[in-house]
């Protein structure tokens, strides 16, 4: 039953030997890769104008055309970045992330924060894409807007469905609603502009603001709305990251994906802004800003439908961006020692199944957490990617130094010019949404980053216990036999009677009287069935089975010098799967306690029922 | 291996007074002794928590009341269920 659903929702197993043809083209890694950067265009003008209009209830009037320079110098900030991402494609062509570049260069400690930072991130990209996605959904239809949490959770378990299909078939999925979103917001912008220029889109007063005095507030509030708008940046690295999908030659079609996905946001991004600015548009809880736009430039018809129904689908699948991020840093983390092992495992569509799994688990809580809220989630944001920017740059800087190929001085510079840029945001990101929830980051990173050292400390020690360096062969092994027995006999428990008596000739049966049952009774029938083995009757006055069992295998473990204590289990296995819901509960709750006791094994004996 | 059934009932009529005389609530299950013929085991309960008293079967036969009732205080005192003197 659970191997058939399986299959139905994911897809029978693929060959490991076909990995390779899991390697996407161009157009379908765009798809994959870029829908996260993309879909920051959906709401980062509108973190923009909600920052600057912050300010009014404190009788603070920024004009909205500062949008614009700020949205330059975003548009700046993302060429700086996108170059020295180039240089770091160039110089890792076999996938740089900022994790991988910051421990060759930096060290373990840099590479871990650059990984911690980034995979924070990842699980914040997910939570914000798929809760931005639903938003344009209960924007356009407001009767929705009480079920969002609900709306979301179905969101992110279509987006890990279809990613557990694998890569290709989740690039398949993706990369019709990635280009009809390009599609529809170039649209918007190009016939928004020629709207606007024909007069057909009136700008509405809260356009014209009035001149404001700069003072220490203002330029707080400025530098409020940069760091807000630099939501557009985020995304950026997966293509660095993610260089594995690409077919061969990995590192060109790498780098062609990562500029031409630049482009793409720089123009989406500024369109946006200066629509947003000619057309008046402020942010409203009830309604996004590329809501509002749609309205103003198509009018409540189908095409507005069509664009609201792009942005939703891409801010959506902007979380699967992440699923392609999160997932492979976790497994070279994971290889690494750093993260549980099973995360660098592939699962059955040759994916890191474990890692999409954690990763949604993730992310729903925060979803659940913070109440399907785009505006809580954003202030999280921004800290960790720009720390995986800021440390992927610098770590470039001393690869730069340590090389010696042709151009490397200028490779260098720019590098280190992106490591400052990025560095300046980082700080101006960190202090002004410090009390807006980034504290919740500054404080998490290190977190993650101890818990890191700490699994690689377990790995180490216990890889060093486990060494036969300095084995001995133990003395020949002795060991008592307990099986737990119910209050008559069956076969079920025969049978572990001859398994026990098999293994260890002190074989104990241990009865667990909960209710009011003749101690000699209860002796009596089991001595007709296995006159050699003694049948010890614990009383439970708190009808508890566990507790007197456990305590009595503890007080087993003492009894003999160099004894360990086998507990043999019998158990039934039904025919069908619903049949398990029927038995086997206490041996299963039996079979947890006694795992974590280092005297004794647990064996369970099966008996197949035949109906 | 179990003993036969008159060795139990008559290692169960020297330890049930001397357990019951040390703590009321303290009541004897079972007493089995091992493959090798050397250790023997005494099961005893108080509330919900069994005990199992471990005494050298060998000694044990010959031993004087007050040895076996100081080995039983010691054991019993190590696991908490007799206060310590």
């Amino acid at each position: 039953m659970f191997r058939w659903l399986k299959q139905f929702l994911i897809g029978s197993p693929l060959d490991t030997a076909s990995l390779h043809e899991q390697r996407l083209p161009k157009k379908s890694a765009l798809a994959v890769l870029a829908s996260d950067n993309l879909s920051s265009t959906a709401y980062a003008t509108e973190e923009i104008l909600l920052a600057l209009t912050a300010g009014v209830a404190a009788g603070l009037m920024v004009p909205l055309y500062y949008a614009i320079p700020i949205g330059l110098g975003i548009g700046l900030l993302t060429l700086i970045v996108v170059i020295s991402y180039g240089q770091t494609l160039h110089a890792y062509p076999t996938g740089g992330g900022a994790y991988t570049v910051a421990k060759e260069n930096l060290g373990v400690t840099s590479a871990l924060v650059a990984g911690a930072s980034l995979l924070i991130d990842y699980v914040l990209t997910v939570a914000v894409s798929v809760t931005a996605g639903i938003a344009a959904l209960t924007s356009a239809f407001p009767s929705l807007y009480s079920h969002r949490v609900a709306l979301c959770l179905a969101g992110l378990a279509v987006v890990l469905l279809a990613n557990l299909r694998g890569v290709r078939e989740s690039a398949a999925v993706f990369i019709g609603p990635v280009y009809l979103f390009i599609l529809s917001a170039y649209a918007l912008v190009i016939v928004g502009l020629i709207r606007f220029g024909q007069g057909a889109v009136v700008p509405t007063p809260a356009a014209e603001g009035p001149a404001a005095v700069w003072n220490v507030a203002l330029v707080f509030l400025v530098l409020r709305a940069f760091a807000s708008g630099c939501a557009a940046l985020t995304g950026i690295e997966a293509v660095a990251t993610g260089v594995k999908v690409f077919q061969p030659p990995v590192s060109r079609n790498a780098a062609l994906t990562l500029y031409l996905l630049a482009g793409m946001l720089g123009t989406l991004f500024l369109g946006v802004t200066v629509l947003a600015y000619l057309s008046g548009v402020t942010p409203r809880s009830d309604e996004t800003v590329i809501s509002q736009l749609g309205r103003a430039v198509f009018g409540p018809g189908p095409v507005y439908y069509v664009l609201q129904g792009a942005t939703m689908l891409i801010l959506i699948l902007a979380a699967n961006t992440s699923f392609t991020g999160f997932p492979r840093l976790a497994s070279v983390m994971a290889q690494d020692r750093f993260l549980p092992r099973q995360l660098s495992n592939f699962g059955d569509r040759l994916v890191f199944s474990n890692g999409m799994a954690l990763l949604s688990l993730v992310a729903a809580g925060l979803i659940i957490a913070f109440n399907a809220s785009v505006h809580a989630l954003i202030p999280l944001y921004m800290v960790g990617v720009f720390t995986a920017f800021t440390l992927s740059q610098a770590g470039m800087v001393v690869h730069w130094r340590r090389t010696r190929e042709r151009g490397r001085g200028w490779r260098a510079a720019i590098n280190a010019f992106g490591a400052l840029a990025t560095g300046v945001v980082l700080v101006v990101v960190a202090v002004v949404k410090f009390t807006h929830g980034a504290w919740l980051i500054i404080v998490a990173i290190p977190m993650l980053v101890l818990a890191c050292r700490s699994i690689r400390r377990h790995y180490y020690d216990a890889s060093r216990e486990l060494s036969l360096a300095d084995y001995e062969k133990p003395a020949e092994i002795r060991h008592t036999a307990v099986i737990p027995v119910p209050d008559a006999p069956n076969k079920m428990v025969l049978r572990a009677f001859e398994y026990a008596r098999s293994i260890s000739k002190d074989v104990l049966a241990v009865h667990v009287n909960v209710g009011d049952l003749d101690r000699e009774e209860l002796r009596e029938k089991w001595q007709a069935w296995a006159p050699d083995v003694p049948l010890v009757v614990l009383d439970s006055p708190y009808r508890a089975i566990h507790r007197p069992l456990l305590r009595f295998i503890d007080e087993l473990e003492g009894w003999r010098d160099d004894d360990l204590i086998t507990v043999v289990i019998p158990e039934s296995v039904g025919k069908r799967w619903w049949h398990h819901l029927m038995h086997n509960q206490t041996s299963l709750f039996l079979k947890a306690a006694l795992f974590f006791k280092p005297k004794t094994i647990v064996t369970s004996i099966p008996y197949h029922l035949r109906k | 291996m179990e003993l036969t059934p008159e060795r139990k009932q008559s290692i169960r009529r020297r330890l049930e007074p001397l357990l019951a005389g040390l703590d009321p609530e303290l009541k004897f299950i079972e007493v089995i002794l091992d493959s090798s013929r050397e250790n023997l085991g005494v099961v005893a309960q108080k509330d919900d928590q069994p005990v199992m008293l471990r005494l050298d079967f060998v000694r044990y036969v010959s031993m004087p009341e007050a040895e076996l009732r100081a080995t039983i205080v010691r054991q019993l005192q190590a696991k908490g269920i007799l206060p310590t003197a």
